[in-house]
């Protein structure tokens, strides 16, 4: 204890030591909007600092000047030179390096470079949504969670979805957000799309281990999404026309630099385009994205925004029966998040301390219904959220900087609202779905410090609750991050967390779907806890600009939530007594290869993982393989710029089987009064059978033509699946005339498209 | 220029068809298959039969009869063993082996055991015989209308111990001969006795209406009454069938109550049956069934 307050008067006195201090956002210089994750590195005192998540920098200096290089990912690298007495508040504009529709020629300089290797974030990297673009996608619809799934560490599900497995973990263990509100759905289609428009995104930060105390609330990872603040100069637009979906976003400045405006639209029309083939899919998506910025006086900004997404299924068909009457079926579903966020940014006097105060709401729900002459059925479900942040950050000097706050969320759940009527209520009952409220509190604080010079280090604890049906859960969850400097470019990190997880999301064994219903806890369902150690050595390879990396990683997890076998999915009254509660451990080393700039750019990603669980009620109690257990996987990314107004880009996936459980057997009983014989199936072990290893070449060529009048055009060029691979989902008994034998049927070969994107 | 959009979209849409992937999934090895029944004066049947591949029928429906006989076990030396007395049971016909026990008592154990020899395979099992239990009191009410639904309504004693039950009915759609019938007071109780059962039990015609699988955890008295309301449009004769079993017959069941119909199949979570066999599948009960025909009152 003695020792704890010495450290605590060290740090005070460290950072009242500190004399001079520089402070401000970095901005665009052409939209003004602010820039995350910038680096600010002093050539003087080879010190530095970096944007938050807002754009704002502070750092002080016991110097009398400062030499700053500013450098960031696709900017022109900025000098600036600060002798002091200045004025402590200030704003940097900077300059993209690439005025092309893009914005994607990487660019890294050695301190940027350095700072990765330095800072003591383990298993955490940065993506532009621009990135994408210049990546091959189905249909030409860019989509930034496709690009997360060839990181290492990251593992897609299904074939083309977006549902993403960090380290071992499951798809509800990611927390998602979009300008801090949760998104439950990521996916449009069933998850063949993300919801994130990349035109209304400016920067994803994904966080898969090493957590700082800030976040919390999921297992596995944290997906944090930003959208773009608007630009506060000039009105603009930009949009894109695929073979699947359009887009428009227009943003600009009501009050110039001071209030602007962003508004992101986006619809599928494959419904419109199969129709032209007579083919019926009466299928659509829709989002809107919109932010508002207003910046009150240098101290004060505010953010409102809000996303609005739908999927919509609307089959309708009428049919005549022999005797000559009309028969309507409708059936169909919509589903769809809808999230807001108003933010207010405050920076204190002496600009070293910086708060936000958040306030989201977010929903998803979910209807499937139908009518079939005189019967009706509607199923709904949805969860509602309401919370409130409050996030303290000071930035005592370029060594020391700590982060407080209080999260607290309020959670109804309405899980199989079902209305029934006509025959089909006979056996159907409706019912009102029993709403369950839950209260999530979190407080936590975290300090960033530097005990020796080759030592940086970050400490956390973060206290969290959850109030549910009276039952309270309530814990702790110690953060440490500790990087040695081993070499001016080589560094080894290590990183301990304790998470907490007080909802979950429970799929079937075989498929994850959007309905799949999202649960709190209760008196019966425990919280999620995993113990998540990681460690690795980090390398930057200066002169050809390249970042080797290698993290291991070991995570425990405990009362995870499973269905039990033979679990009735379908219409359950009684979801909870369906769940089984048990351990997993996933390990598994991570290798990553990246050069961010030049002519020749992207990354390769080896992962050896490995993920089981283990619950009493399931397998017999046996030690079983986690349904998305890859052993490898592997991520070849390439984007080659040919010319200045051409791009070729190629990824290569490798990825071993998923696991399944397929019927291996069967035999037939007489029924309990001899009035018939029954066929019983026979079931392989849980997860015994892996899925065929699968691998996939997919091309993007990017051409933009001179601009014509103002406008920036650029045409798409892709081809997913070049050479027609199957990438197997699932094993099938299907039938070949009268004989009968397994398959594993692959979702998409080749498919070609195009796609057009401007900028006006 | 619309030619070049309409055959893009087109390959777009419907792509090239990758081909699907070979797969090898080692079959399930076959293994013997139990199956018991007590029918009255203490015969006991045992049906074997041997598991298959799941690649032999995709499901009830495309079972065939060379397939079904295939499955029958014809070659097995199937012994019950009671505290007093081994017996060797009679091949019946094929895959069907019977017995007659000297006695039969509730709680008495008895072991099966199964030599298949000619395939080298053998099973074992032990159980305890159930009850006999009956039914207190059955009526039927049929539906006079096609507003009002018939109702089954039936009664029983439940004992203190924990038991389970199994209820089933079925519509005999007037299969039914009216010479099979006689009413006999038992007990003072009139009975409607039924004197071709087998004809009527194997028959393809009857229609199975429900089946009730009850656990006395949630019955609150021992007068245990219930009422089932059956379809409007059943015939005026019922065929119903009651035994009190045992708890993993009971469990054997619920799974199956669970598991069966297409939509289940499609998405309930996979599970193996629970069963009793060591060395192999089903499961071996010594229940005494009741069933009793039950028309409809006017």
């Amino acid at each position: 204890m003695k020792y704890s307050l010495f450290f605590i008067v060290f740090l005070i006195g460290s950072s009242l030591s500190a004399q001079n201090t520089i402070s401000g956002y970095i901005r665009d210089i052409t939209t003004k909007e602010t820039l995350i994750g910038v680096s600010i590195w002093d050539e003087k005192t080879k010190s530095g600092t970096s944007t938050n998540a807002y754009g704002y920098f502070s750092f002080s200096t016991q110097s009398d000047s400062l030499n700053l290089r500013i450098s960031y990912v696709g900017y022109q690298t900025t000098h600036i030179r600060i002798s002091f007495p200045h004025p402590q508040l200030i704003e940097i504009a900077i300059l993209a390096e690439a005025t092309t529709l893009a914005d994607v020629v990487v660019y890294a300089e050695q301190h940027h470079i350095q700072e990765e290797i330095t800072s003591t974030d383990i298993g955490v990297f940065n993506l532009k949504p621009k990135e994408a673009y210049l990546l091959p996608s189905i249909g030409g619809e860019a989509d930034i969670l496709k690009v997360l799934q060839l990181m290492p560490g990251i593992s897609k599900g299904g074939e083309a979805t977006t549902n993403l497995y960090v380290r071992g973990g499951t798809d509800d263990q990611n927390l998602v957000t979009l300008d801090e509100a949760v998104v439950y759905n990521v996916g449009h289609l069933f998850g063949f799309f993300s919801i994130f428009n990349s035109d209304a995104i400016n920067n994803i930060n994904v966080v898969k281990g090493g957590f700082e105390s800030d976040y919390g609330g999921r297992l596995s990872s944290v997906i944090d999404t930003r959208m773009d603040d608007g630009n506060s100069q000039k009105w603009e637009a930009k949009g894109g026309i695929g073979l699947l979906t359009s887009r428009l976003t227009l943003d600009g400045p009501l009050k110039k630099e001071k209030t602007s405006i962003m508004v992101a639209a986006r619809r599928t029309y494959i419904d419109k385009v199969l129709s032209v083939f007579k083919i019926q899919l009466p299928y659509f998506f829709y989002d809107f994205n919109t932010k508002i910025n207003v910046e009150i006086n240098k101290r004060n900004r505010i953010f409102l925004s809000g996303y609005y997404g739908r999927d919509v299924l609307a089959f309708d068909e009428n049919a005549q029966t022999d005797d000559g009457i009309n028969e309507e079926l409708t059936f169909g579903f919509n589903l769809g998040n809808f999230t807001t966020t108003l933010r207010w940014n405050h920076i204190y006097p002496e600009n070293k301390l910086f708060s936000t105060i958040t306030l989201f709401q977010t929903r998803f729900d979910y209807d499937i219904g139908g009518n079939f002459v005189e019967n009706s059925l509607l199923i709904r479900s949805q969860i509602q959220d309401y919370g409130i942040k409050a996030d303290w950050e000071y930035r005592a000097n370029s060594s020391i900087q700590w982060k407080m706050g209080w999260h607290s969320t309020i959670h109804l759940f309405r899980p199989n609202i079902v209305n029934t009527s006509g025959e089909i209520a006979d056996f159907l009952k409706s019912k009102k779905g029993d709403l369950i409220e839950t209260i999530e509190n979190a407080l936590y604080g975290g300090l960033t410090f530097d005990p020796h010079p080759k030592i940086r280090a970050y400490s956390g604890l973060r206290f969290s609750s959850s109030t549910a049906q009276g039952k309270i859960y309530a814990g702790l969850e110690p953060r440490v991050n500790t990087t040695f400097l081993l070499l001016p470019f080589t560094s080894a990190k290590l990183s301990y967390s304790l998470m907490r997880q007080y909802m979950h999301r429970v799929s079937s064994s075989s498929v994850a779907l959007p309905t799949d219903l999202w649960y709190p806890v209760t008196q019966n369902v425990r919280p999620q806890l995993a113990h998540h150690w990681s460690g690795g050595v980090y390398q930057a390879l200066e002169p050809w600009k390249v970042n080797l990396s290698a993290e291991a990683y070991y995570k425990k997890m405990i009362h995870l939530i499973e269905y039990r076998e033979g679990a009735r999915l379908l219409l359950n009254n009684n979801f909870e007594d369906e769940l089984v509660s048990g351990n997993g451990s996933s390990y598994g080393l991570e290798v990553l290869l990246r050069r961010q700039s030049g002519p020749v750019t992207g990354w390769i990603g080896y992962t050896l993982s490995k993920s089981d669980r283990q619950f009493e009620s399931l397998n017999q109690g046996r030690r079983y393989p986690a349904r998305y257990d890859r052993r490898h996987d592997i991520s070849i990314v390439n984007i080659l710029r040919i010319t200045s107004r051409v791009d070729l880009a190629w990824t290569w996936v490798y990825t071993s089987g998923a696991s399944f459980t397929p019927q291996t057997g069967q035999y037939v009983v007489p029924n309990p009064s001899l009035t018939g014989i029954e066929l019983i199936p026979v079931f392989a072990p849980r997860n015994s059978m892996k899925l065929s290893p699968s691998h996939r070449l997919d091309l993007n060529l990017t051409v933009r033509p001179k601009k014509i009048k103002r406008i920036q055009g650029e045409w798409q060029f892709s081809l997913y699946n070049f050479y027609n691979q199957a990438t197997p989902s699932r094993i099938t008994i299907t039938s070949n005339g009268n004989t009968l034998y397994y398959s594993q049927p692959g979702l998409f070969g080749l498919i070609p498209s195009f796609s057009y994107n401007f900028r006006i | 220029m619309r030619l070049i959009i309409s055959f893009f979209t087109f390959l777009t849409i419907v792509g090239c068809q990758p081909e699907s992937l070979f797969i090898d999934v080692k079959p399930e090895p076959p293994r013997l298959v139990v199956s018991s029944h007590v029918i009255p004066d203490k015969i006991v049947i045992i049906t074997l039969t041997t598991s298959f591949s799941a690649l032999s029928a995709k499901d009830i429906n495309t079972l065939n009869e060379e397939l079904l006989s295939s499955l029958l076990v014809d070659s097995a030396e199937v012994l019950l063993t009671t505290k007093d007395r081994v017996y060797v049971l009679t091949a019946l016909s094929d895959g069907i082996y019977t017995t007659t026990l000297d006695e039969i008592i509730p709680g008495m154990l008895v072991t099966l055991v199964v030599n298949d020899t000619l395939r080298g395979r053998n099973v074992t099992s032990s159980t305890y015989v159930l009850p006999n239990k009956k039914l207190d009191s059955i009526s039927f009410r049929k539906s006079q209308s096609s507003d009002t639904l018939s109702t089954l309504n039936y009664q029983f004693i439940d004992e203190e111990e924990k038991n389970w039950y199994v209820i089933q009915a079925f519509d005999l759609n007037g299969i039914i001969n009216p010479e099979w019938i006689r009413i006999e007071t038992i007990d003072g109780v009139p009975e409607i006795i039924i004197d071709s059962t087998e004809q009527i039990i194997f028959s393809t015609e009857i229609t199975p209406l429900f089946t009730d699988i009850l656990s006395d955890i949630s019955f609150n008295t021992e007068l245990v009454k219930r009422s089932k309301e059956l379809s409007e449009t059943v015939s005026d004769t019922l065929l119903v069938f009651f035994i009190e079993t045992d708890q993993g017959y009971f469990d054997f069941l619920q799974v199956r109550q669970r598991s069966g119909g297409f939509l289940a199949s499609l998405t309930n979570e996979p599970i193996n049956y629970p069963g009793n066999i060591i060395g192999g599948f089903g499961y071996f009960a010594l229940h005494q069934p009741q069933y009793k025909i039950v028309i409809a009152s006017p």
